[in-house]
């Protein structure tokens, strides 16, 4: 993966964005738990905006693609020993998104492109949550009972991404704002 | 340690970080499998003796107090939902599986082990580094963001543009924060001729031993037998 060989200012800069991430998610996510198992993907909305804001700071200060694979692996793997899940949710959700960026060749420093990748990346955190929390049989989950409650699983994933463009959104500007010539 | 651990050392500080976390993941992946929630019980149970055999009672207890109240919601809240008696406890059982795997790795594990278990192992050095600076930083991190809360509950609170004052009291120093910890371990990885590529030296190399044998053995034996059961 020649994509991740980031220079060692970059590597420690996006391993402080992955413990705002996991500090973020050790805060919002018990307030939720006892959700679970009626709203399914409930951690994935409370953490959608924090995710979303350090994502764009990453890459606003990296301004590459990689960035959100790296954090994803880092956070996924001290996440992997609560949920295993995790792992794989963050890190699919990291791959396409970098994927996109790959693909699109877009410029990583204009608060539209961070807006809309915090976006996408939390509406594939979402999507991913749900797929691999009905593999893994987590409860609230289910591919079968899909048809009853899509409704409220399509609700919640456009709320999630809601969420991950605000975040997108402030992480872009606080990144510019605070550090407006650096790449 | 990755937690701090009040207790004298225990013989699991010895064991390679690599074993305990292969621990773990049988642990994990047996939770996963088992929906028997009396073996589920008869196999937390043989875990949490291990623990305290090996000095870690303490620890398990700190953690229990975390993840036990968790657990009871989530069984609470399958209750509620009308899930099946067996399904709704091994719900909570595997939550406390949780308990376990964390006491066993993070109050018994130091950054820097962990870190020269992974190189001995050729796992990638930017991997390594990045796990080493977030295992250290976490702490720090919480305290700094504690530190901003405490600070904005001191202030008075305005009546008017809440969420503009939140993003500038609260957000602002977050990218302050991250930005100057970021550049001064740089700083500080330079100054001590840290490099990416090539052979790096390590005060303690880690190596396998029987000890670690043991508690491979051991837990392979009981997550098999916890899911044959």
């Amino acid at each position: 993966m020649s994509f991740l060989r980031f220079q060692t200012k970059d590597v420690v800069f996006l391993a402080l964005i992955a413990v705002g991430m996991l500090v973020s998610a050790m805060v919002t996510v018990p307030f939720v738990v006892g959700l679970f198992a009626t709203v399914p993907g409930a951690g994935a909305v409370v953490t959608a905006f924090f995710l979303g804001f350090f994502l764009a700071l990453g890459h606003r200060r990296v301004g590459r693609a990689g960035v959100a694979t790296f954090c994803s692996l880092i956070l996924g793997t001290a996440l992997a020993f609560v949920t295993p899940s995790m792992f794989f949710i963050l890190v699919s959700a990291a791959l396409l998104t970098d994927g996109a960026i790959l693909i699109l060749r877009s410029d990583l420093r204009t608060t539209r492109i961070l807006t809309l990748l915090s976006a996408f990346y939390n509406a594939l955190v979402y999507i991913f949550g749900y797929i691999f929390g009905s593999l893994f049989n987590l409860p609230g989950f289910g591919l079968d009972n899909l048809q009853a409650v899509w409704p409220l699983v399509l609700g919640l994933t456009l709320l999630t991404t809601a969420l991950g463009a605000a975040g997108g959104f402030l992480g872009a500007k606080g990144a510019q704002e605070y550090a407006p010539d650096q790449v | 340690m990755l937690l701090s651990q009040s207790e004298s050392d225990t013989w699991l500080d010895g064991v390679h970080p690599l074993v305990k976390i292969a621990a773990a993941v049988m642990m994990l992946l047996a939770a996963l499998l088992v929906m028997d929630p009396v073996a589920m019980s008869l196999y937390i149970l043989a875990l949490g003796s291990l623990l305290v055999l090996s000095g870690c009672g303490l620890a398990l207890l700190r953690t229990s107090f975390i993840v036990l109240p968790l657990a009871l919601l989530v069984m609470a809240s399958n209750l509620w939902m009308e899930t099946d008696l067996d399904r709704t406890l091994v719900s909570g059982l595997r939550m406390m599986t949780i308990a376990v795997s964390i006491t066993m790795f993070a109050f018994t594990t130091t950054p820097a082990q962990l870190v020269s278990g992974l190189e001995s192992m050729r796992a990638p050095r930017r991997l390594t580094l990045a796990i080493m600076v977030m295992l250290r930083f976490l702490p720090v991190f919480i305290r700094d963001m504690d530190r901003v809360r405490q600070s904005n509950g001191l202030r008075a609170r305005p009546r008017r543009h809440r969420l503009r004052v939140a993003y500038r009291s609260f957000m602002m120093p977050v990218v302050s924060r991250v930005y100057n910890l970021s550049d001064s371990i740089t700083l500080g990885l330079h100054t001590r001729g840290f490099r990416l590529q090539g052979e790096r030296t390590m005060i303690n190399s880690m190596a396998f031993s029987r000890a670690d044998a043991l508690l491979l053995i051991v837990f392979t034996m009981l997550s098999t037998a916890v899911v044959l059961a």
